[in-house]
Parts: C-alpha cells; structure tokens; sequence
C-alpha cells in the first residue's frame, strides 16, 4: 500500500539527530496531527510538509513515499552493525576515529554497536573479541583488550578483497622460479598480517631476520604464500599438513 | 572479452585493482556455472574452483560469504540437468509454464517471486535470461538457462511469438498454481518463499582485476602455456 515510509523517517531522524520537536517544527503540526499525518495515509500531509520534511532528513519527497512493505528487517538492522564493525576494525578500535570516520553521531555509533553485540549474526563471539564498553559519546574499547583479537576475528569474517588478492600475486609473481613448496616473497607489514589472518600466507621472517625491501611503508615484510592456497591453486601438489601438525601462524607486530 | 585470457585483455602492467564492468557476463558465467551443478555442495565446488582459476588469470571473483548458506542458482533451485528437464517437458505441455518451472529451478527463488514480481526477457544469446527484480533486495539479473534446459527455453520463445498477443515476457500470464501443478507431476521440487531473504548471491558477486596474470603466453591448456611457478 502506498504511503509514508514512517520507518524511513523514524531512521533519518534518529542518525541525524534529529528531535520529535524538530519534525514538529518543520511541519508546523502537534504531535497528535504529526502522528497522524506520518502514518499510511498520504492524504494526511501536505505537499509542502512533505518536501519541508524531506529536506530536513536530506532526502528527496520521492523517497518518502513507498509502495508496499519495506525493506526487509536484516536490511535496516545489520547495515550500520557492518560498517561499525568494518570502521571499529580499521580504526583498530578507536572510537573517536570511528566516528570521524564514519561522519556519525556517537548515538548512531551506539545503536550499531549494541546491534553488533546482540545479533545473532555475530553471535561468535564477538562480545569479547570487540569489548566495546559503552560511554557517554558512544562507545570505548574496554581496558585490558588488545585491538589484535578482534581484528584477527573480523579478518576471519570478511573475504580477502582485491587489495589482499593483488598483494598475494604479487607475492606469487616475486617468488623465484622453482620455488612451488615454498612461494616466498615481500608485502607491506599490514598487507602481510592481513594475508596471514586470512590465512592466505604465513608471516615468513622471524624477528630481526634481514628486514625486506624499503618501500613508503617501512621495510617489507617477508611472506609465504599458504601451501593450501599453493594447492587450490594448482601450483602444488599438495596440500600443507594437517592443522594439528602445522604450526601456528605468526603474528609479528601484530598484537 | 578479448583474446584468450580475460586477465591478459588488459595488458600487462595497469594500475590494480580495475572493477571487472562486465556483471551482466559475470552474472550469466556464474550461473551457468552453478545452475547444472548436481547438488549444493558441487555448485560451491565449482565457483570455489572459478575463483582459483581466475586468480591465476589475475582477476579476484568475489562471492558473498558463507556462500553455501546463500540463495540463488545451484544452491536453492532444482538441480536442472537432463532428467529434470525431461520431466518438464513431458509433465507441462505449455511452453510458458514449463519455462516457468524451468526459470524457478534456475533462479533458486519462490515461484511466487518469479511470477509476482520478475518478467523473463530471452536475450539474443539463445541461452540467457534477463529477469528483472521486483525491488531494492531483489534486483534484475542475468541467467544462464543450462544446456539440459534450453529446448524449453526455446520452445516458450516459439509458443510466445504464436499467441495473439505477443510480448517478451515468456513468464506473464503463468499462474503459481500452474507451476506448483506441474512440479508435482515432474517431481521438481520448488523452493519456498524466503521473505526478507537478501538478493541472490550472484547479483552480489564482484570482480577485480588485481594482478597481471600468473602465466606467461596462452592460456593454459592451449600448450604454451609456462606458469611462473
């Protein structure tokens, strides 16, 4: 059924942060009228309220009106969840970097956290791995947990994107010749933890072995490719060894 | 696509990663791929397999995680191989509702959701489909009708340019109680409706040119081909 997407406006309002009395401002109603003219019916708010409305939500009028059901729940719901969890990892737990980053307010930031924390979907446990503790701007990271965890297990959630498929073949295309059981070559330090937590590769150098290349980043850090990835790739003939008799990868710099 | 590589259309030595632009193609590959494949776990196999080859072709094709727990071709449909279609063409003796049941097997989706919200355009290529979506979490997309199937593709093309009044929808006018009527008899069994369920997971696969490719020369397989390792 056609009408006012009040959902939509129930959002908006709430991420820009933007009052009841705001919306009762721009439309010069009550808030008895104001309910009743955001309901279902389109007959009951006016042209000129609609786009004085739609410009304080910075929205076109267009958008206001939907046809039918809205989104589905998991659209509304786990969007501001995901982008808080990818901007939390990139910021390495830094909240007021999240916020900037995101352009948000800290209570938006707040509501997604708290989505994170109690949505099945991040159900492993995520609670402990993020320890997000909330604050009076938004949320903090808890003292005692180390960023490290929680960027190891957001690694574990999200594909490798092109930028770690690009740094892998250029790790394979640096590799000497002959080198198939082994595939060893250079990445940029943060590049290589992020091959490592994704398992793509394994973190070659122990510490203060000859430092790699010199790049803008610093020296370069030495990575094997995964003798798995090595295996689906066709570039070996086998599969490493079992995880219960391969070593644990390592994690230099990284916690 | 040009040449024998898709990796090597670019040449050598671009700046990566490029946005592979071509979705519709990316669309039609990946459910063609999946779509015949036998059971669930085989149309995983087989896009797990598209990614490390074109990995080696320089190209990273990414899927939505968790990709056995998606919806869409080769893993909520029927499978539609040679047995299947048979079935189809033997139990629906129209056309549209035999291409019906055929689409809904391909596309992995509810019948009410192909017939209620989706039109299916046959494309110049004989064995695409252009079904188009029904809103922001059902967006248009591109099926690969596989080989099994693509007689009863071309037969509701045919039947559709008889009737009086022609149109390039092969689905309109086809009722969900046909449909169920004909799986039942061709033991097809359909998916049930997934309301709220996000967009089928190849309209969500991406793909970048990330790297030159990891072979030198021809493809592989064309015999000159020298891989770097």
């Amino acid at each position: 059924m056609t009408g006012i997407n009040k959902n939509l406006i129930d959002t908006r309002a709430y991420h820009f942060g933007i009052s009841h009395e705001q919306i009762d401002e721009v439309l010069g109603r009550d808030d008895t009228a104001i309910e009743q003219g955001l309901g279902p019916d389109p007959e009951q708010i006016s042209l000129a309220q609609l786009g004085r409305l739609a410009e304080l939500l910075h929205l076109h009028p267009a958008d206001l009106i939907h046809d039918g059901p809205g989104p589905a729940d998991w659209e509304q719901d786990y969007t501001d969840g995901m982008l808080a969890e990818f901007a939390l990892a990139g910021a390495g737990g830094d909240v007021a970097g999240t916020v900037t980053m995101l352009g948000w307010s800290p209570s938006r930031l707040e509501s997604a956290t708290s989505t994170v924390y109690h949505s099945p979907q991040w159900s492993m446990g995520v609670a402990d791995a993020l320890a997000l503790a909330a604050q009076e701007h938004g949320a903090a990271r808890a003292d005692g947990h180390e960023p490290g965890g929680y960027r190891a297990y957001f690694a574990k959630r999200t594909a490798p994107d092109p930028f770690d498929a690009g740094a892998l073949l250029r790790v394979l295309h640096t590799a000497a010749p002959g080198q198939s059981a082994t595939a060893t070559g250079y990445a940029d330090p943060a590049q290589a933890r992020r091959l490592a937590a994704h398992a793509l590769a394994v973190i070659d150098a122990p510490h203060g072995a000859d430092p790699g290349p010199f790049t803008d980043s610093g020296f370069d850090t030495r990575v094997a490719v995964h003798p798995d990835l090595l295996y689906a790739l066709d570039l070996a003939a086998a599969p490493g060894p079992s995880p219960a008799d391969a070593p644990e990868p390592t994690f230099r710099n990284d916690v | 696509m040009h040449g024998p590589c898709l990796g090597q259309s670019l040449g050598r030595g671009r700046d990566y990663p490029l946005a592979f632009a071509d979705l519709p193609g990316l669309q039609n590959f990946l459910s063609g791929l999946a779509a015949s494949a036998p059971a669930r776990a085989a149309a995983v196999a087989r896009v797990r397999g598209a990614q490390a080859g074109l990995l080696l072709h320089g190209i990273s094709l990414q899927v939505p995680l968790e990709l056995a727990e998606q919806r869409g071709p080769g893993l909520t449909g029927a499978p539609l191989d040679a047995q299947a279609a048979d079935a189809i063409r033997r139990e629906a003796a129209n056309p549209l509702i035999a291409f019906a049941l055929a689409l809904t097997a391909v596309t992995g989706l509810a019948i009410e959701e192909v017939l209620d919200k989706k039109r299916a355009e046959p494309l110049s290529h004989s064995c695409e489909v252009y079904a188009s979506g029904g809103g922001a979490l059902d967006p248009p997309a591109h099926y690969t009708i596989p080989p099994a199937a693509r007689p009863i593709l071309a037969a509701a093309v045919f039947f559709q340019r008889q009737t009086c009044q022609p149109t390039s929808d092969l689905i309109a006018g086809v009722t969900v109680e046909q449909v169920h009527r004909a799986a039942q008899l061709a033991g097809i069994e359909l998916p049930g409706p997934d309301k709220g369920a996000p967009p089928v997971w190849h309209t969500l696969a991406r793909a970048w040119y990330v790297a030159d490719p990891l072979h030198h020369g021809d493809v592989p397989g064309s015999g000159t081909h020298v891989a770097v390792l």
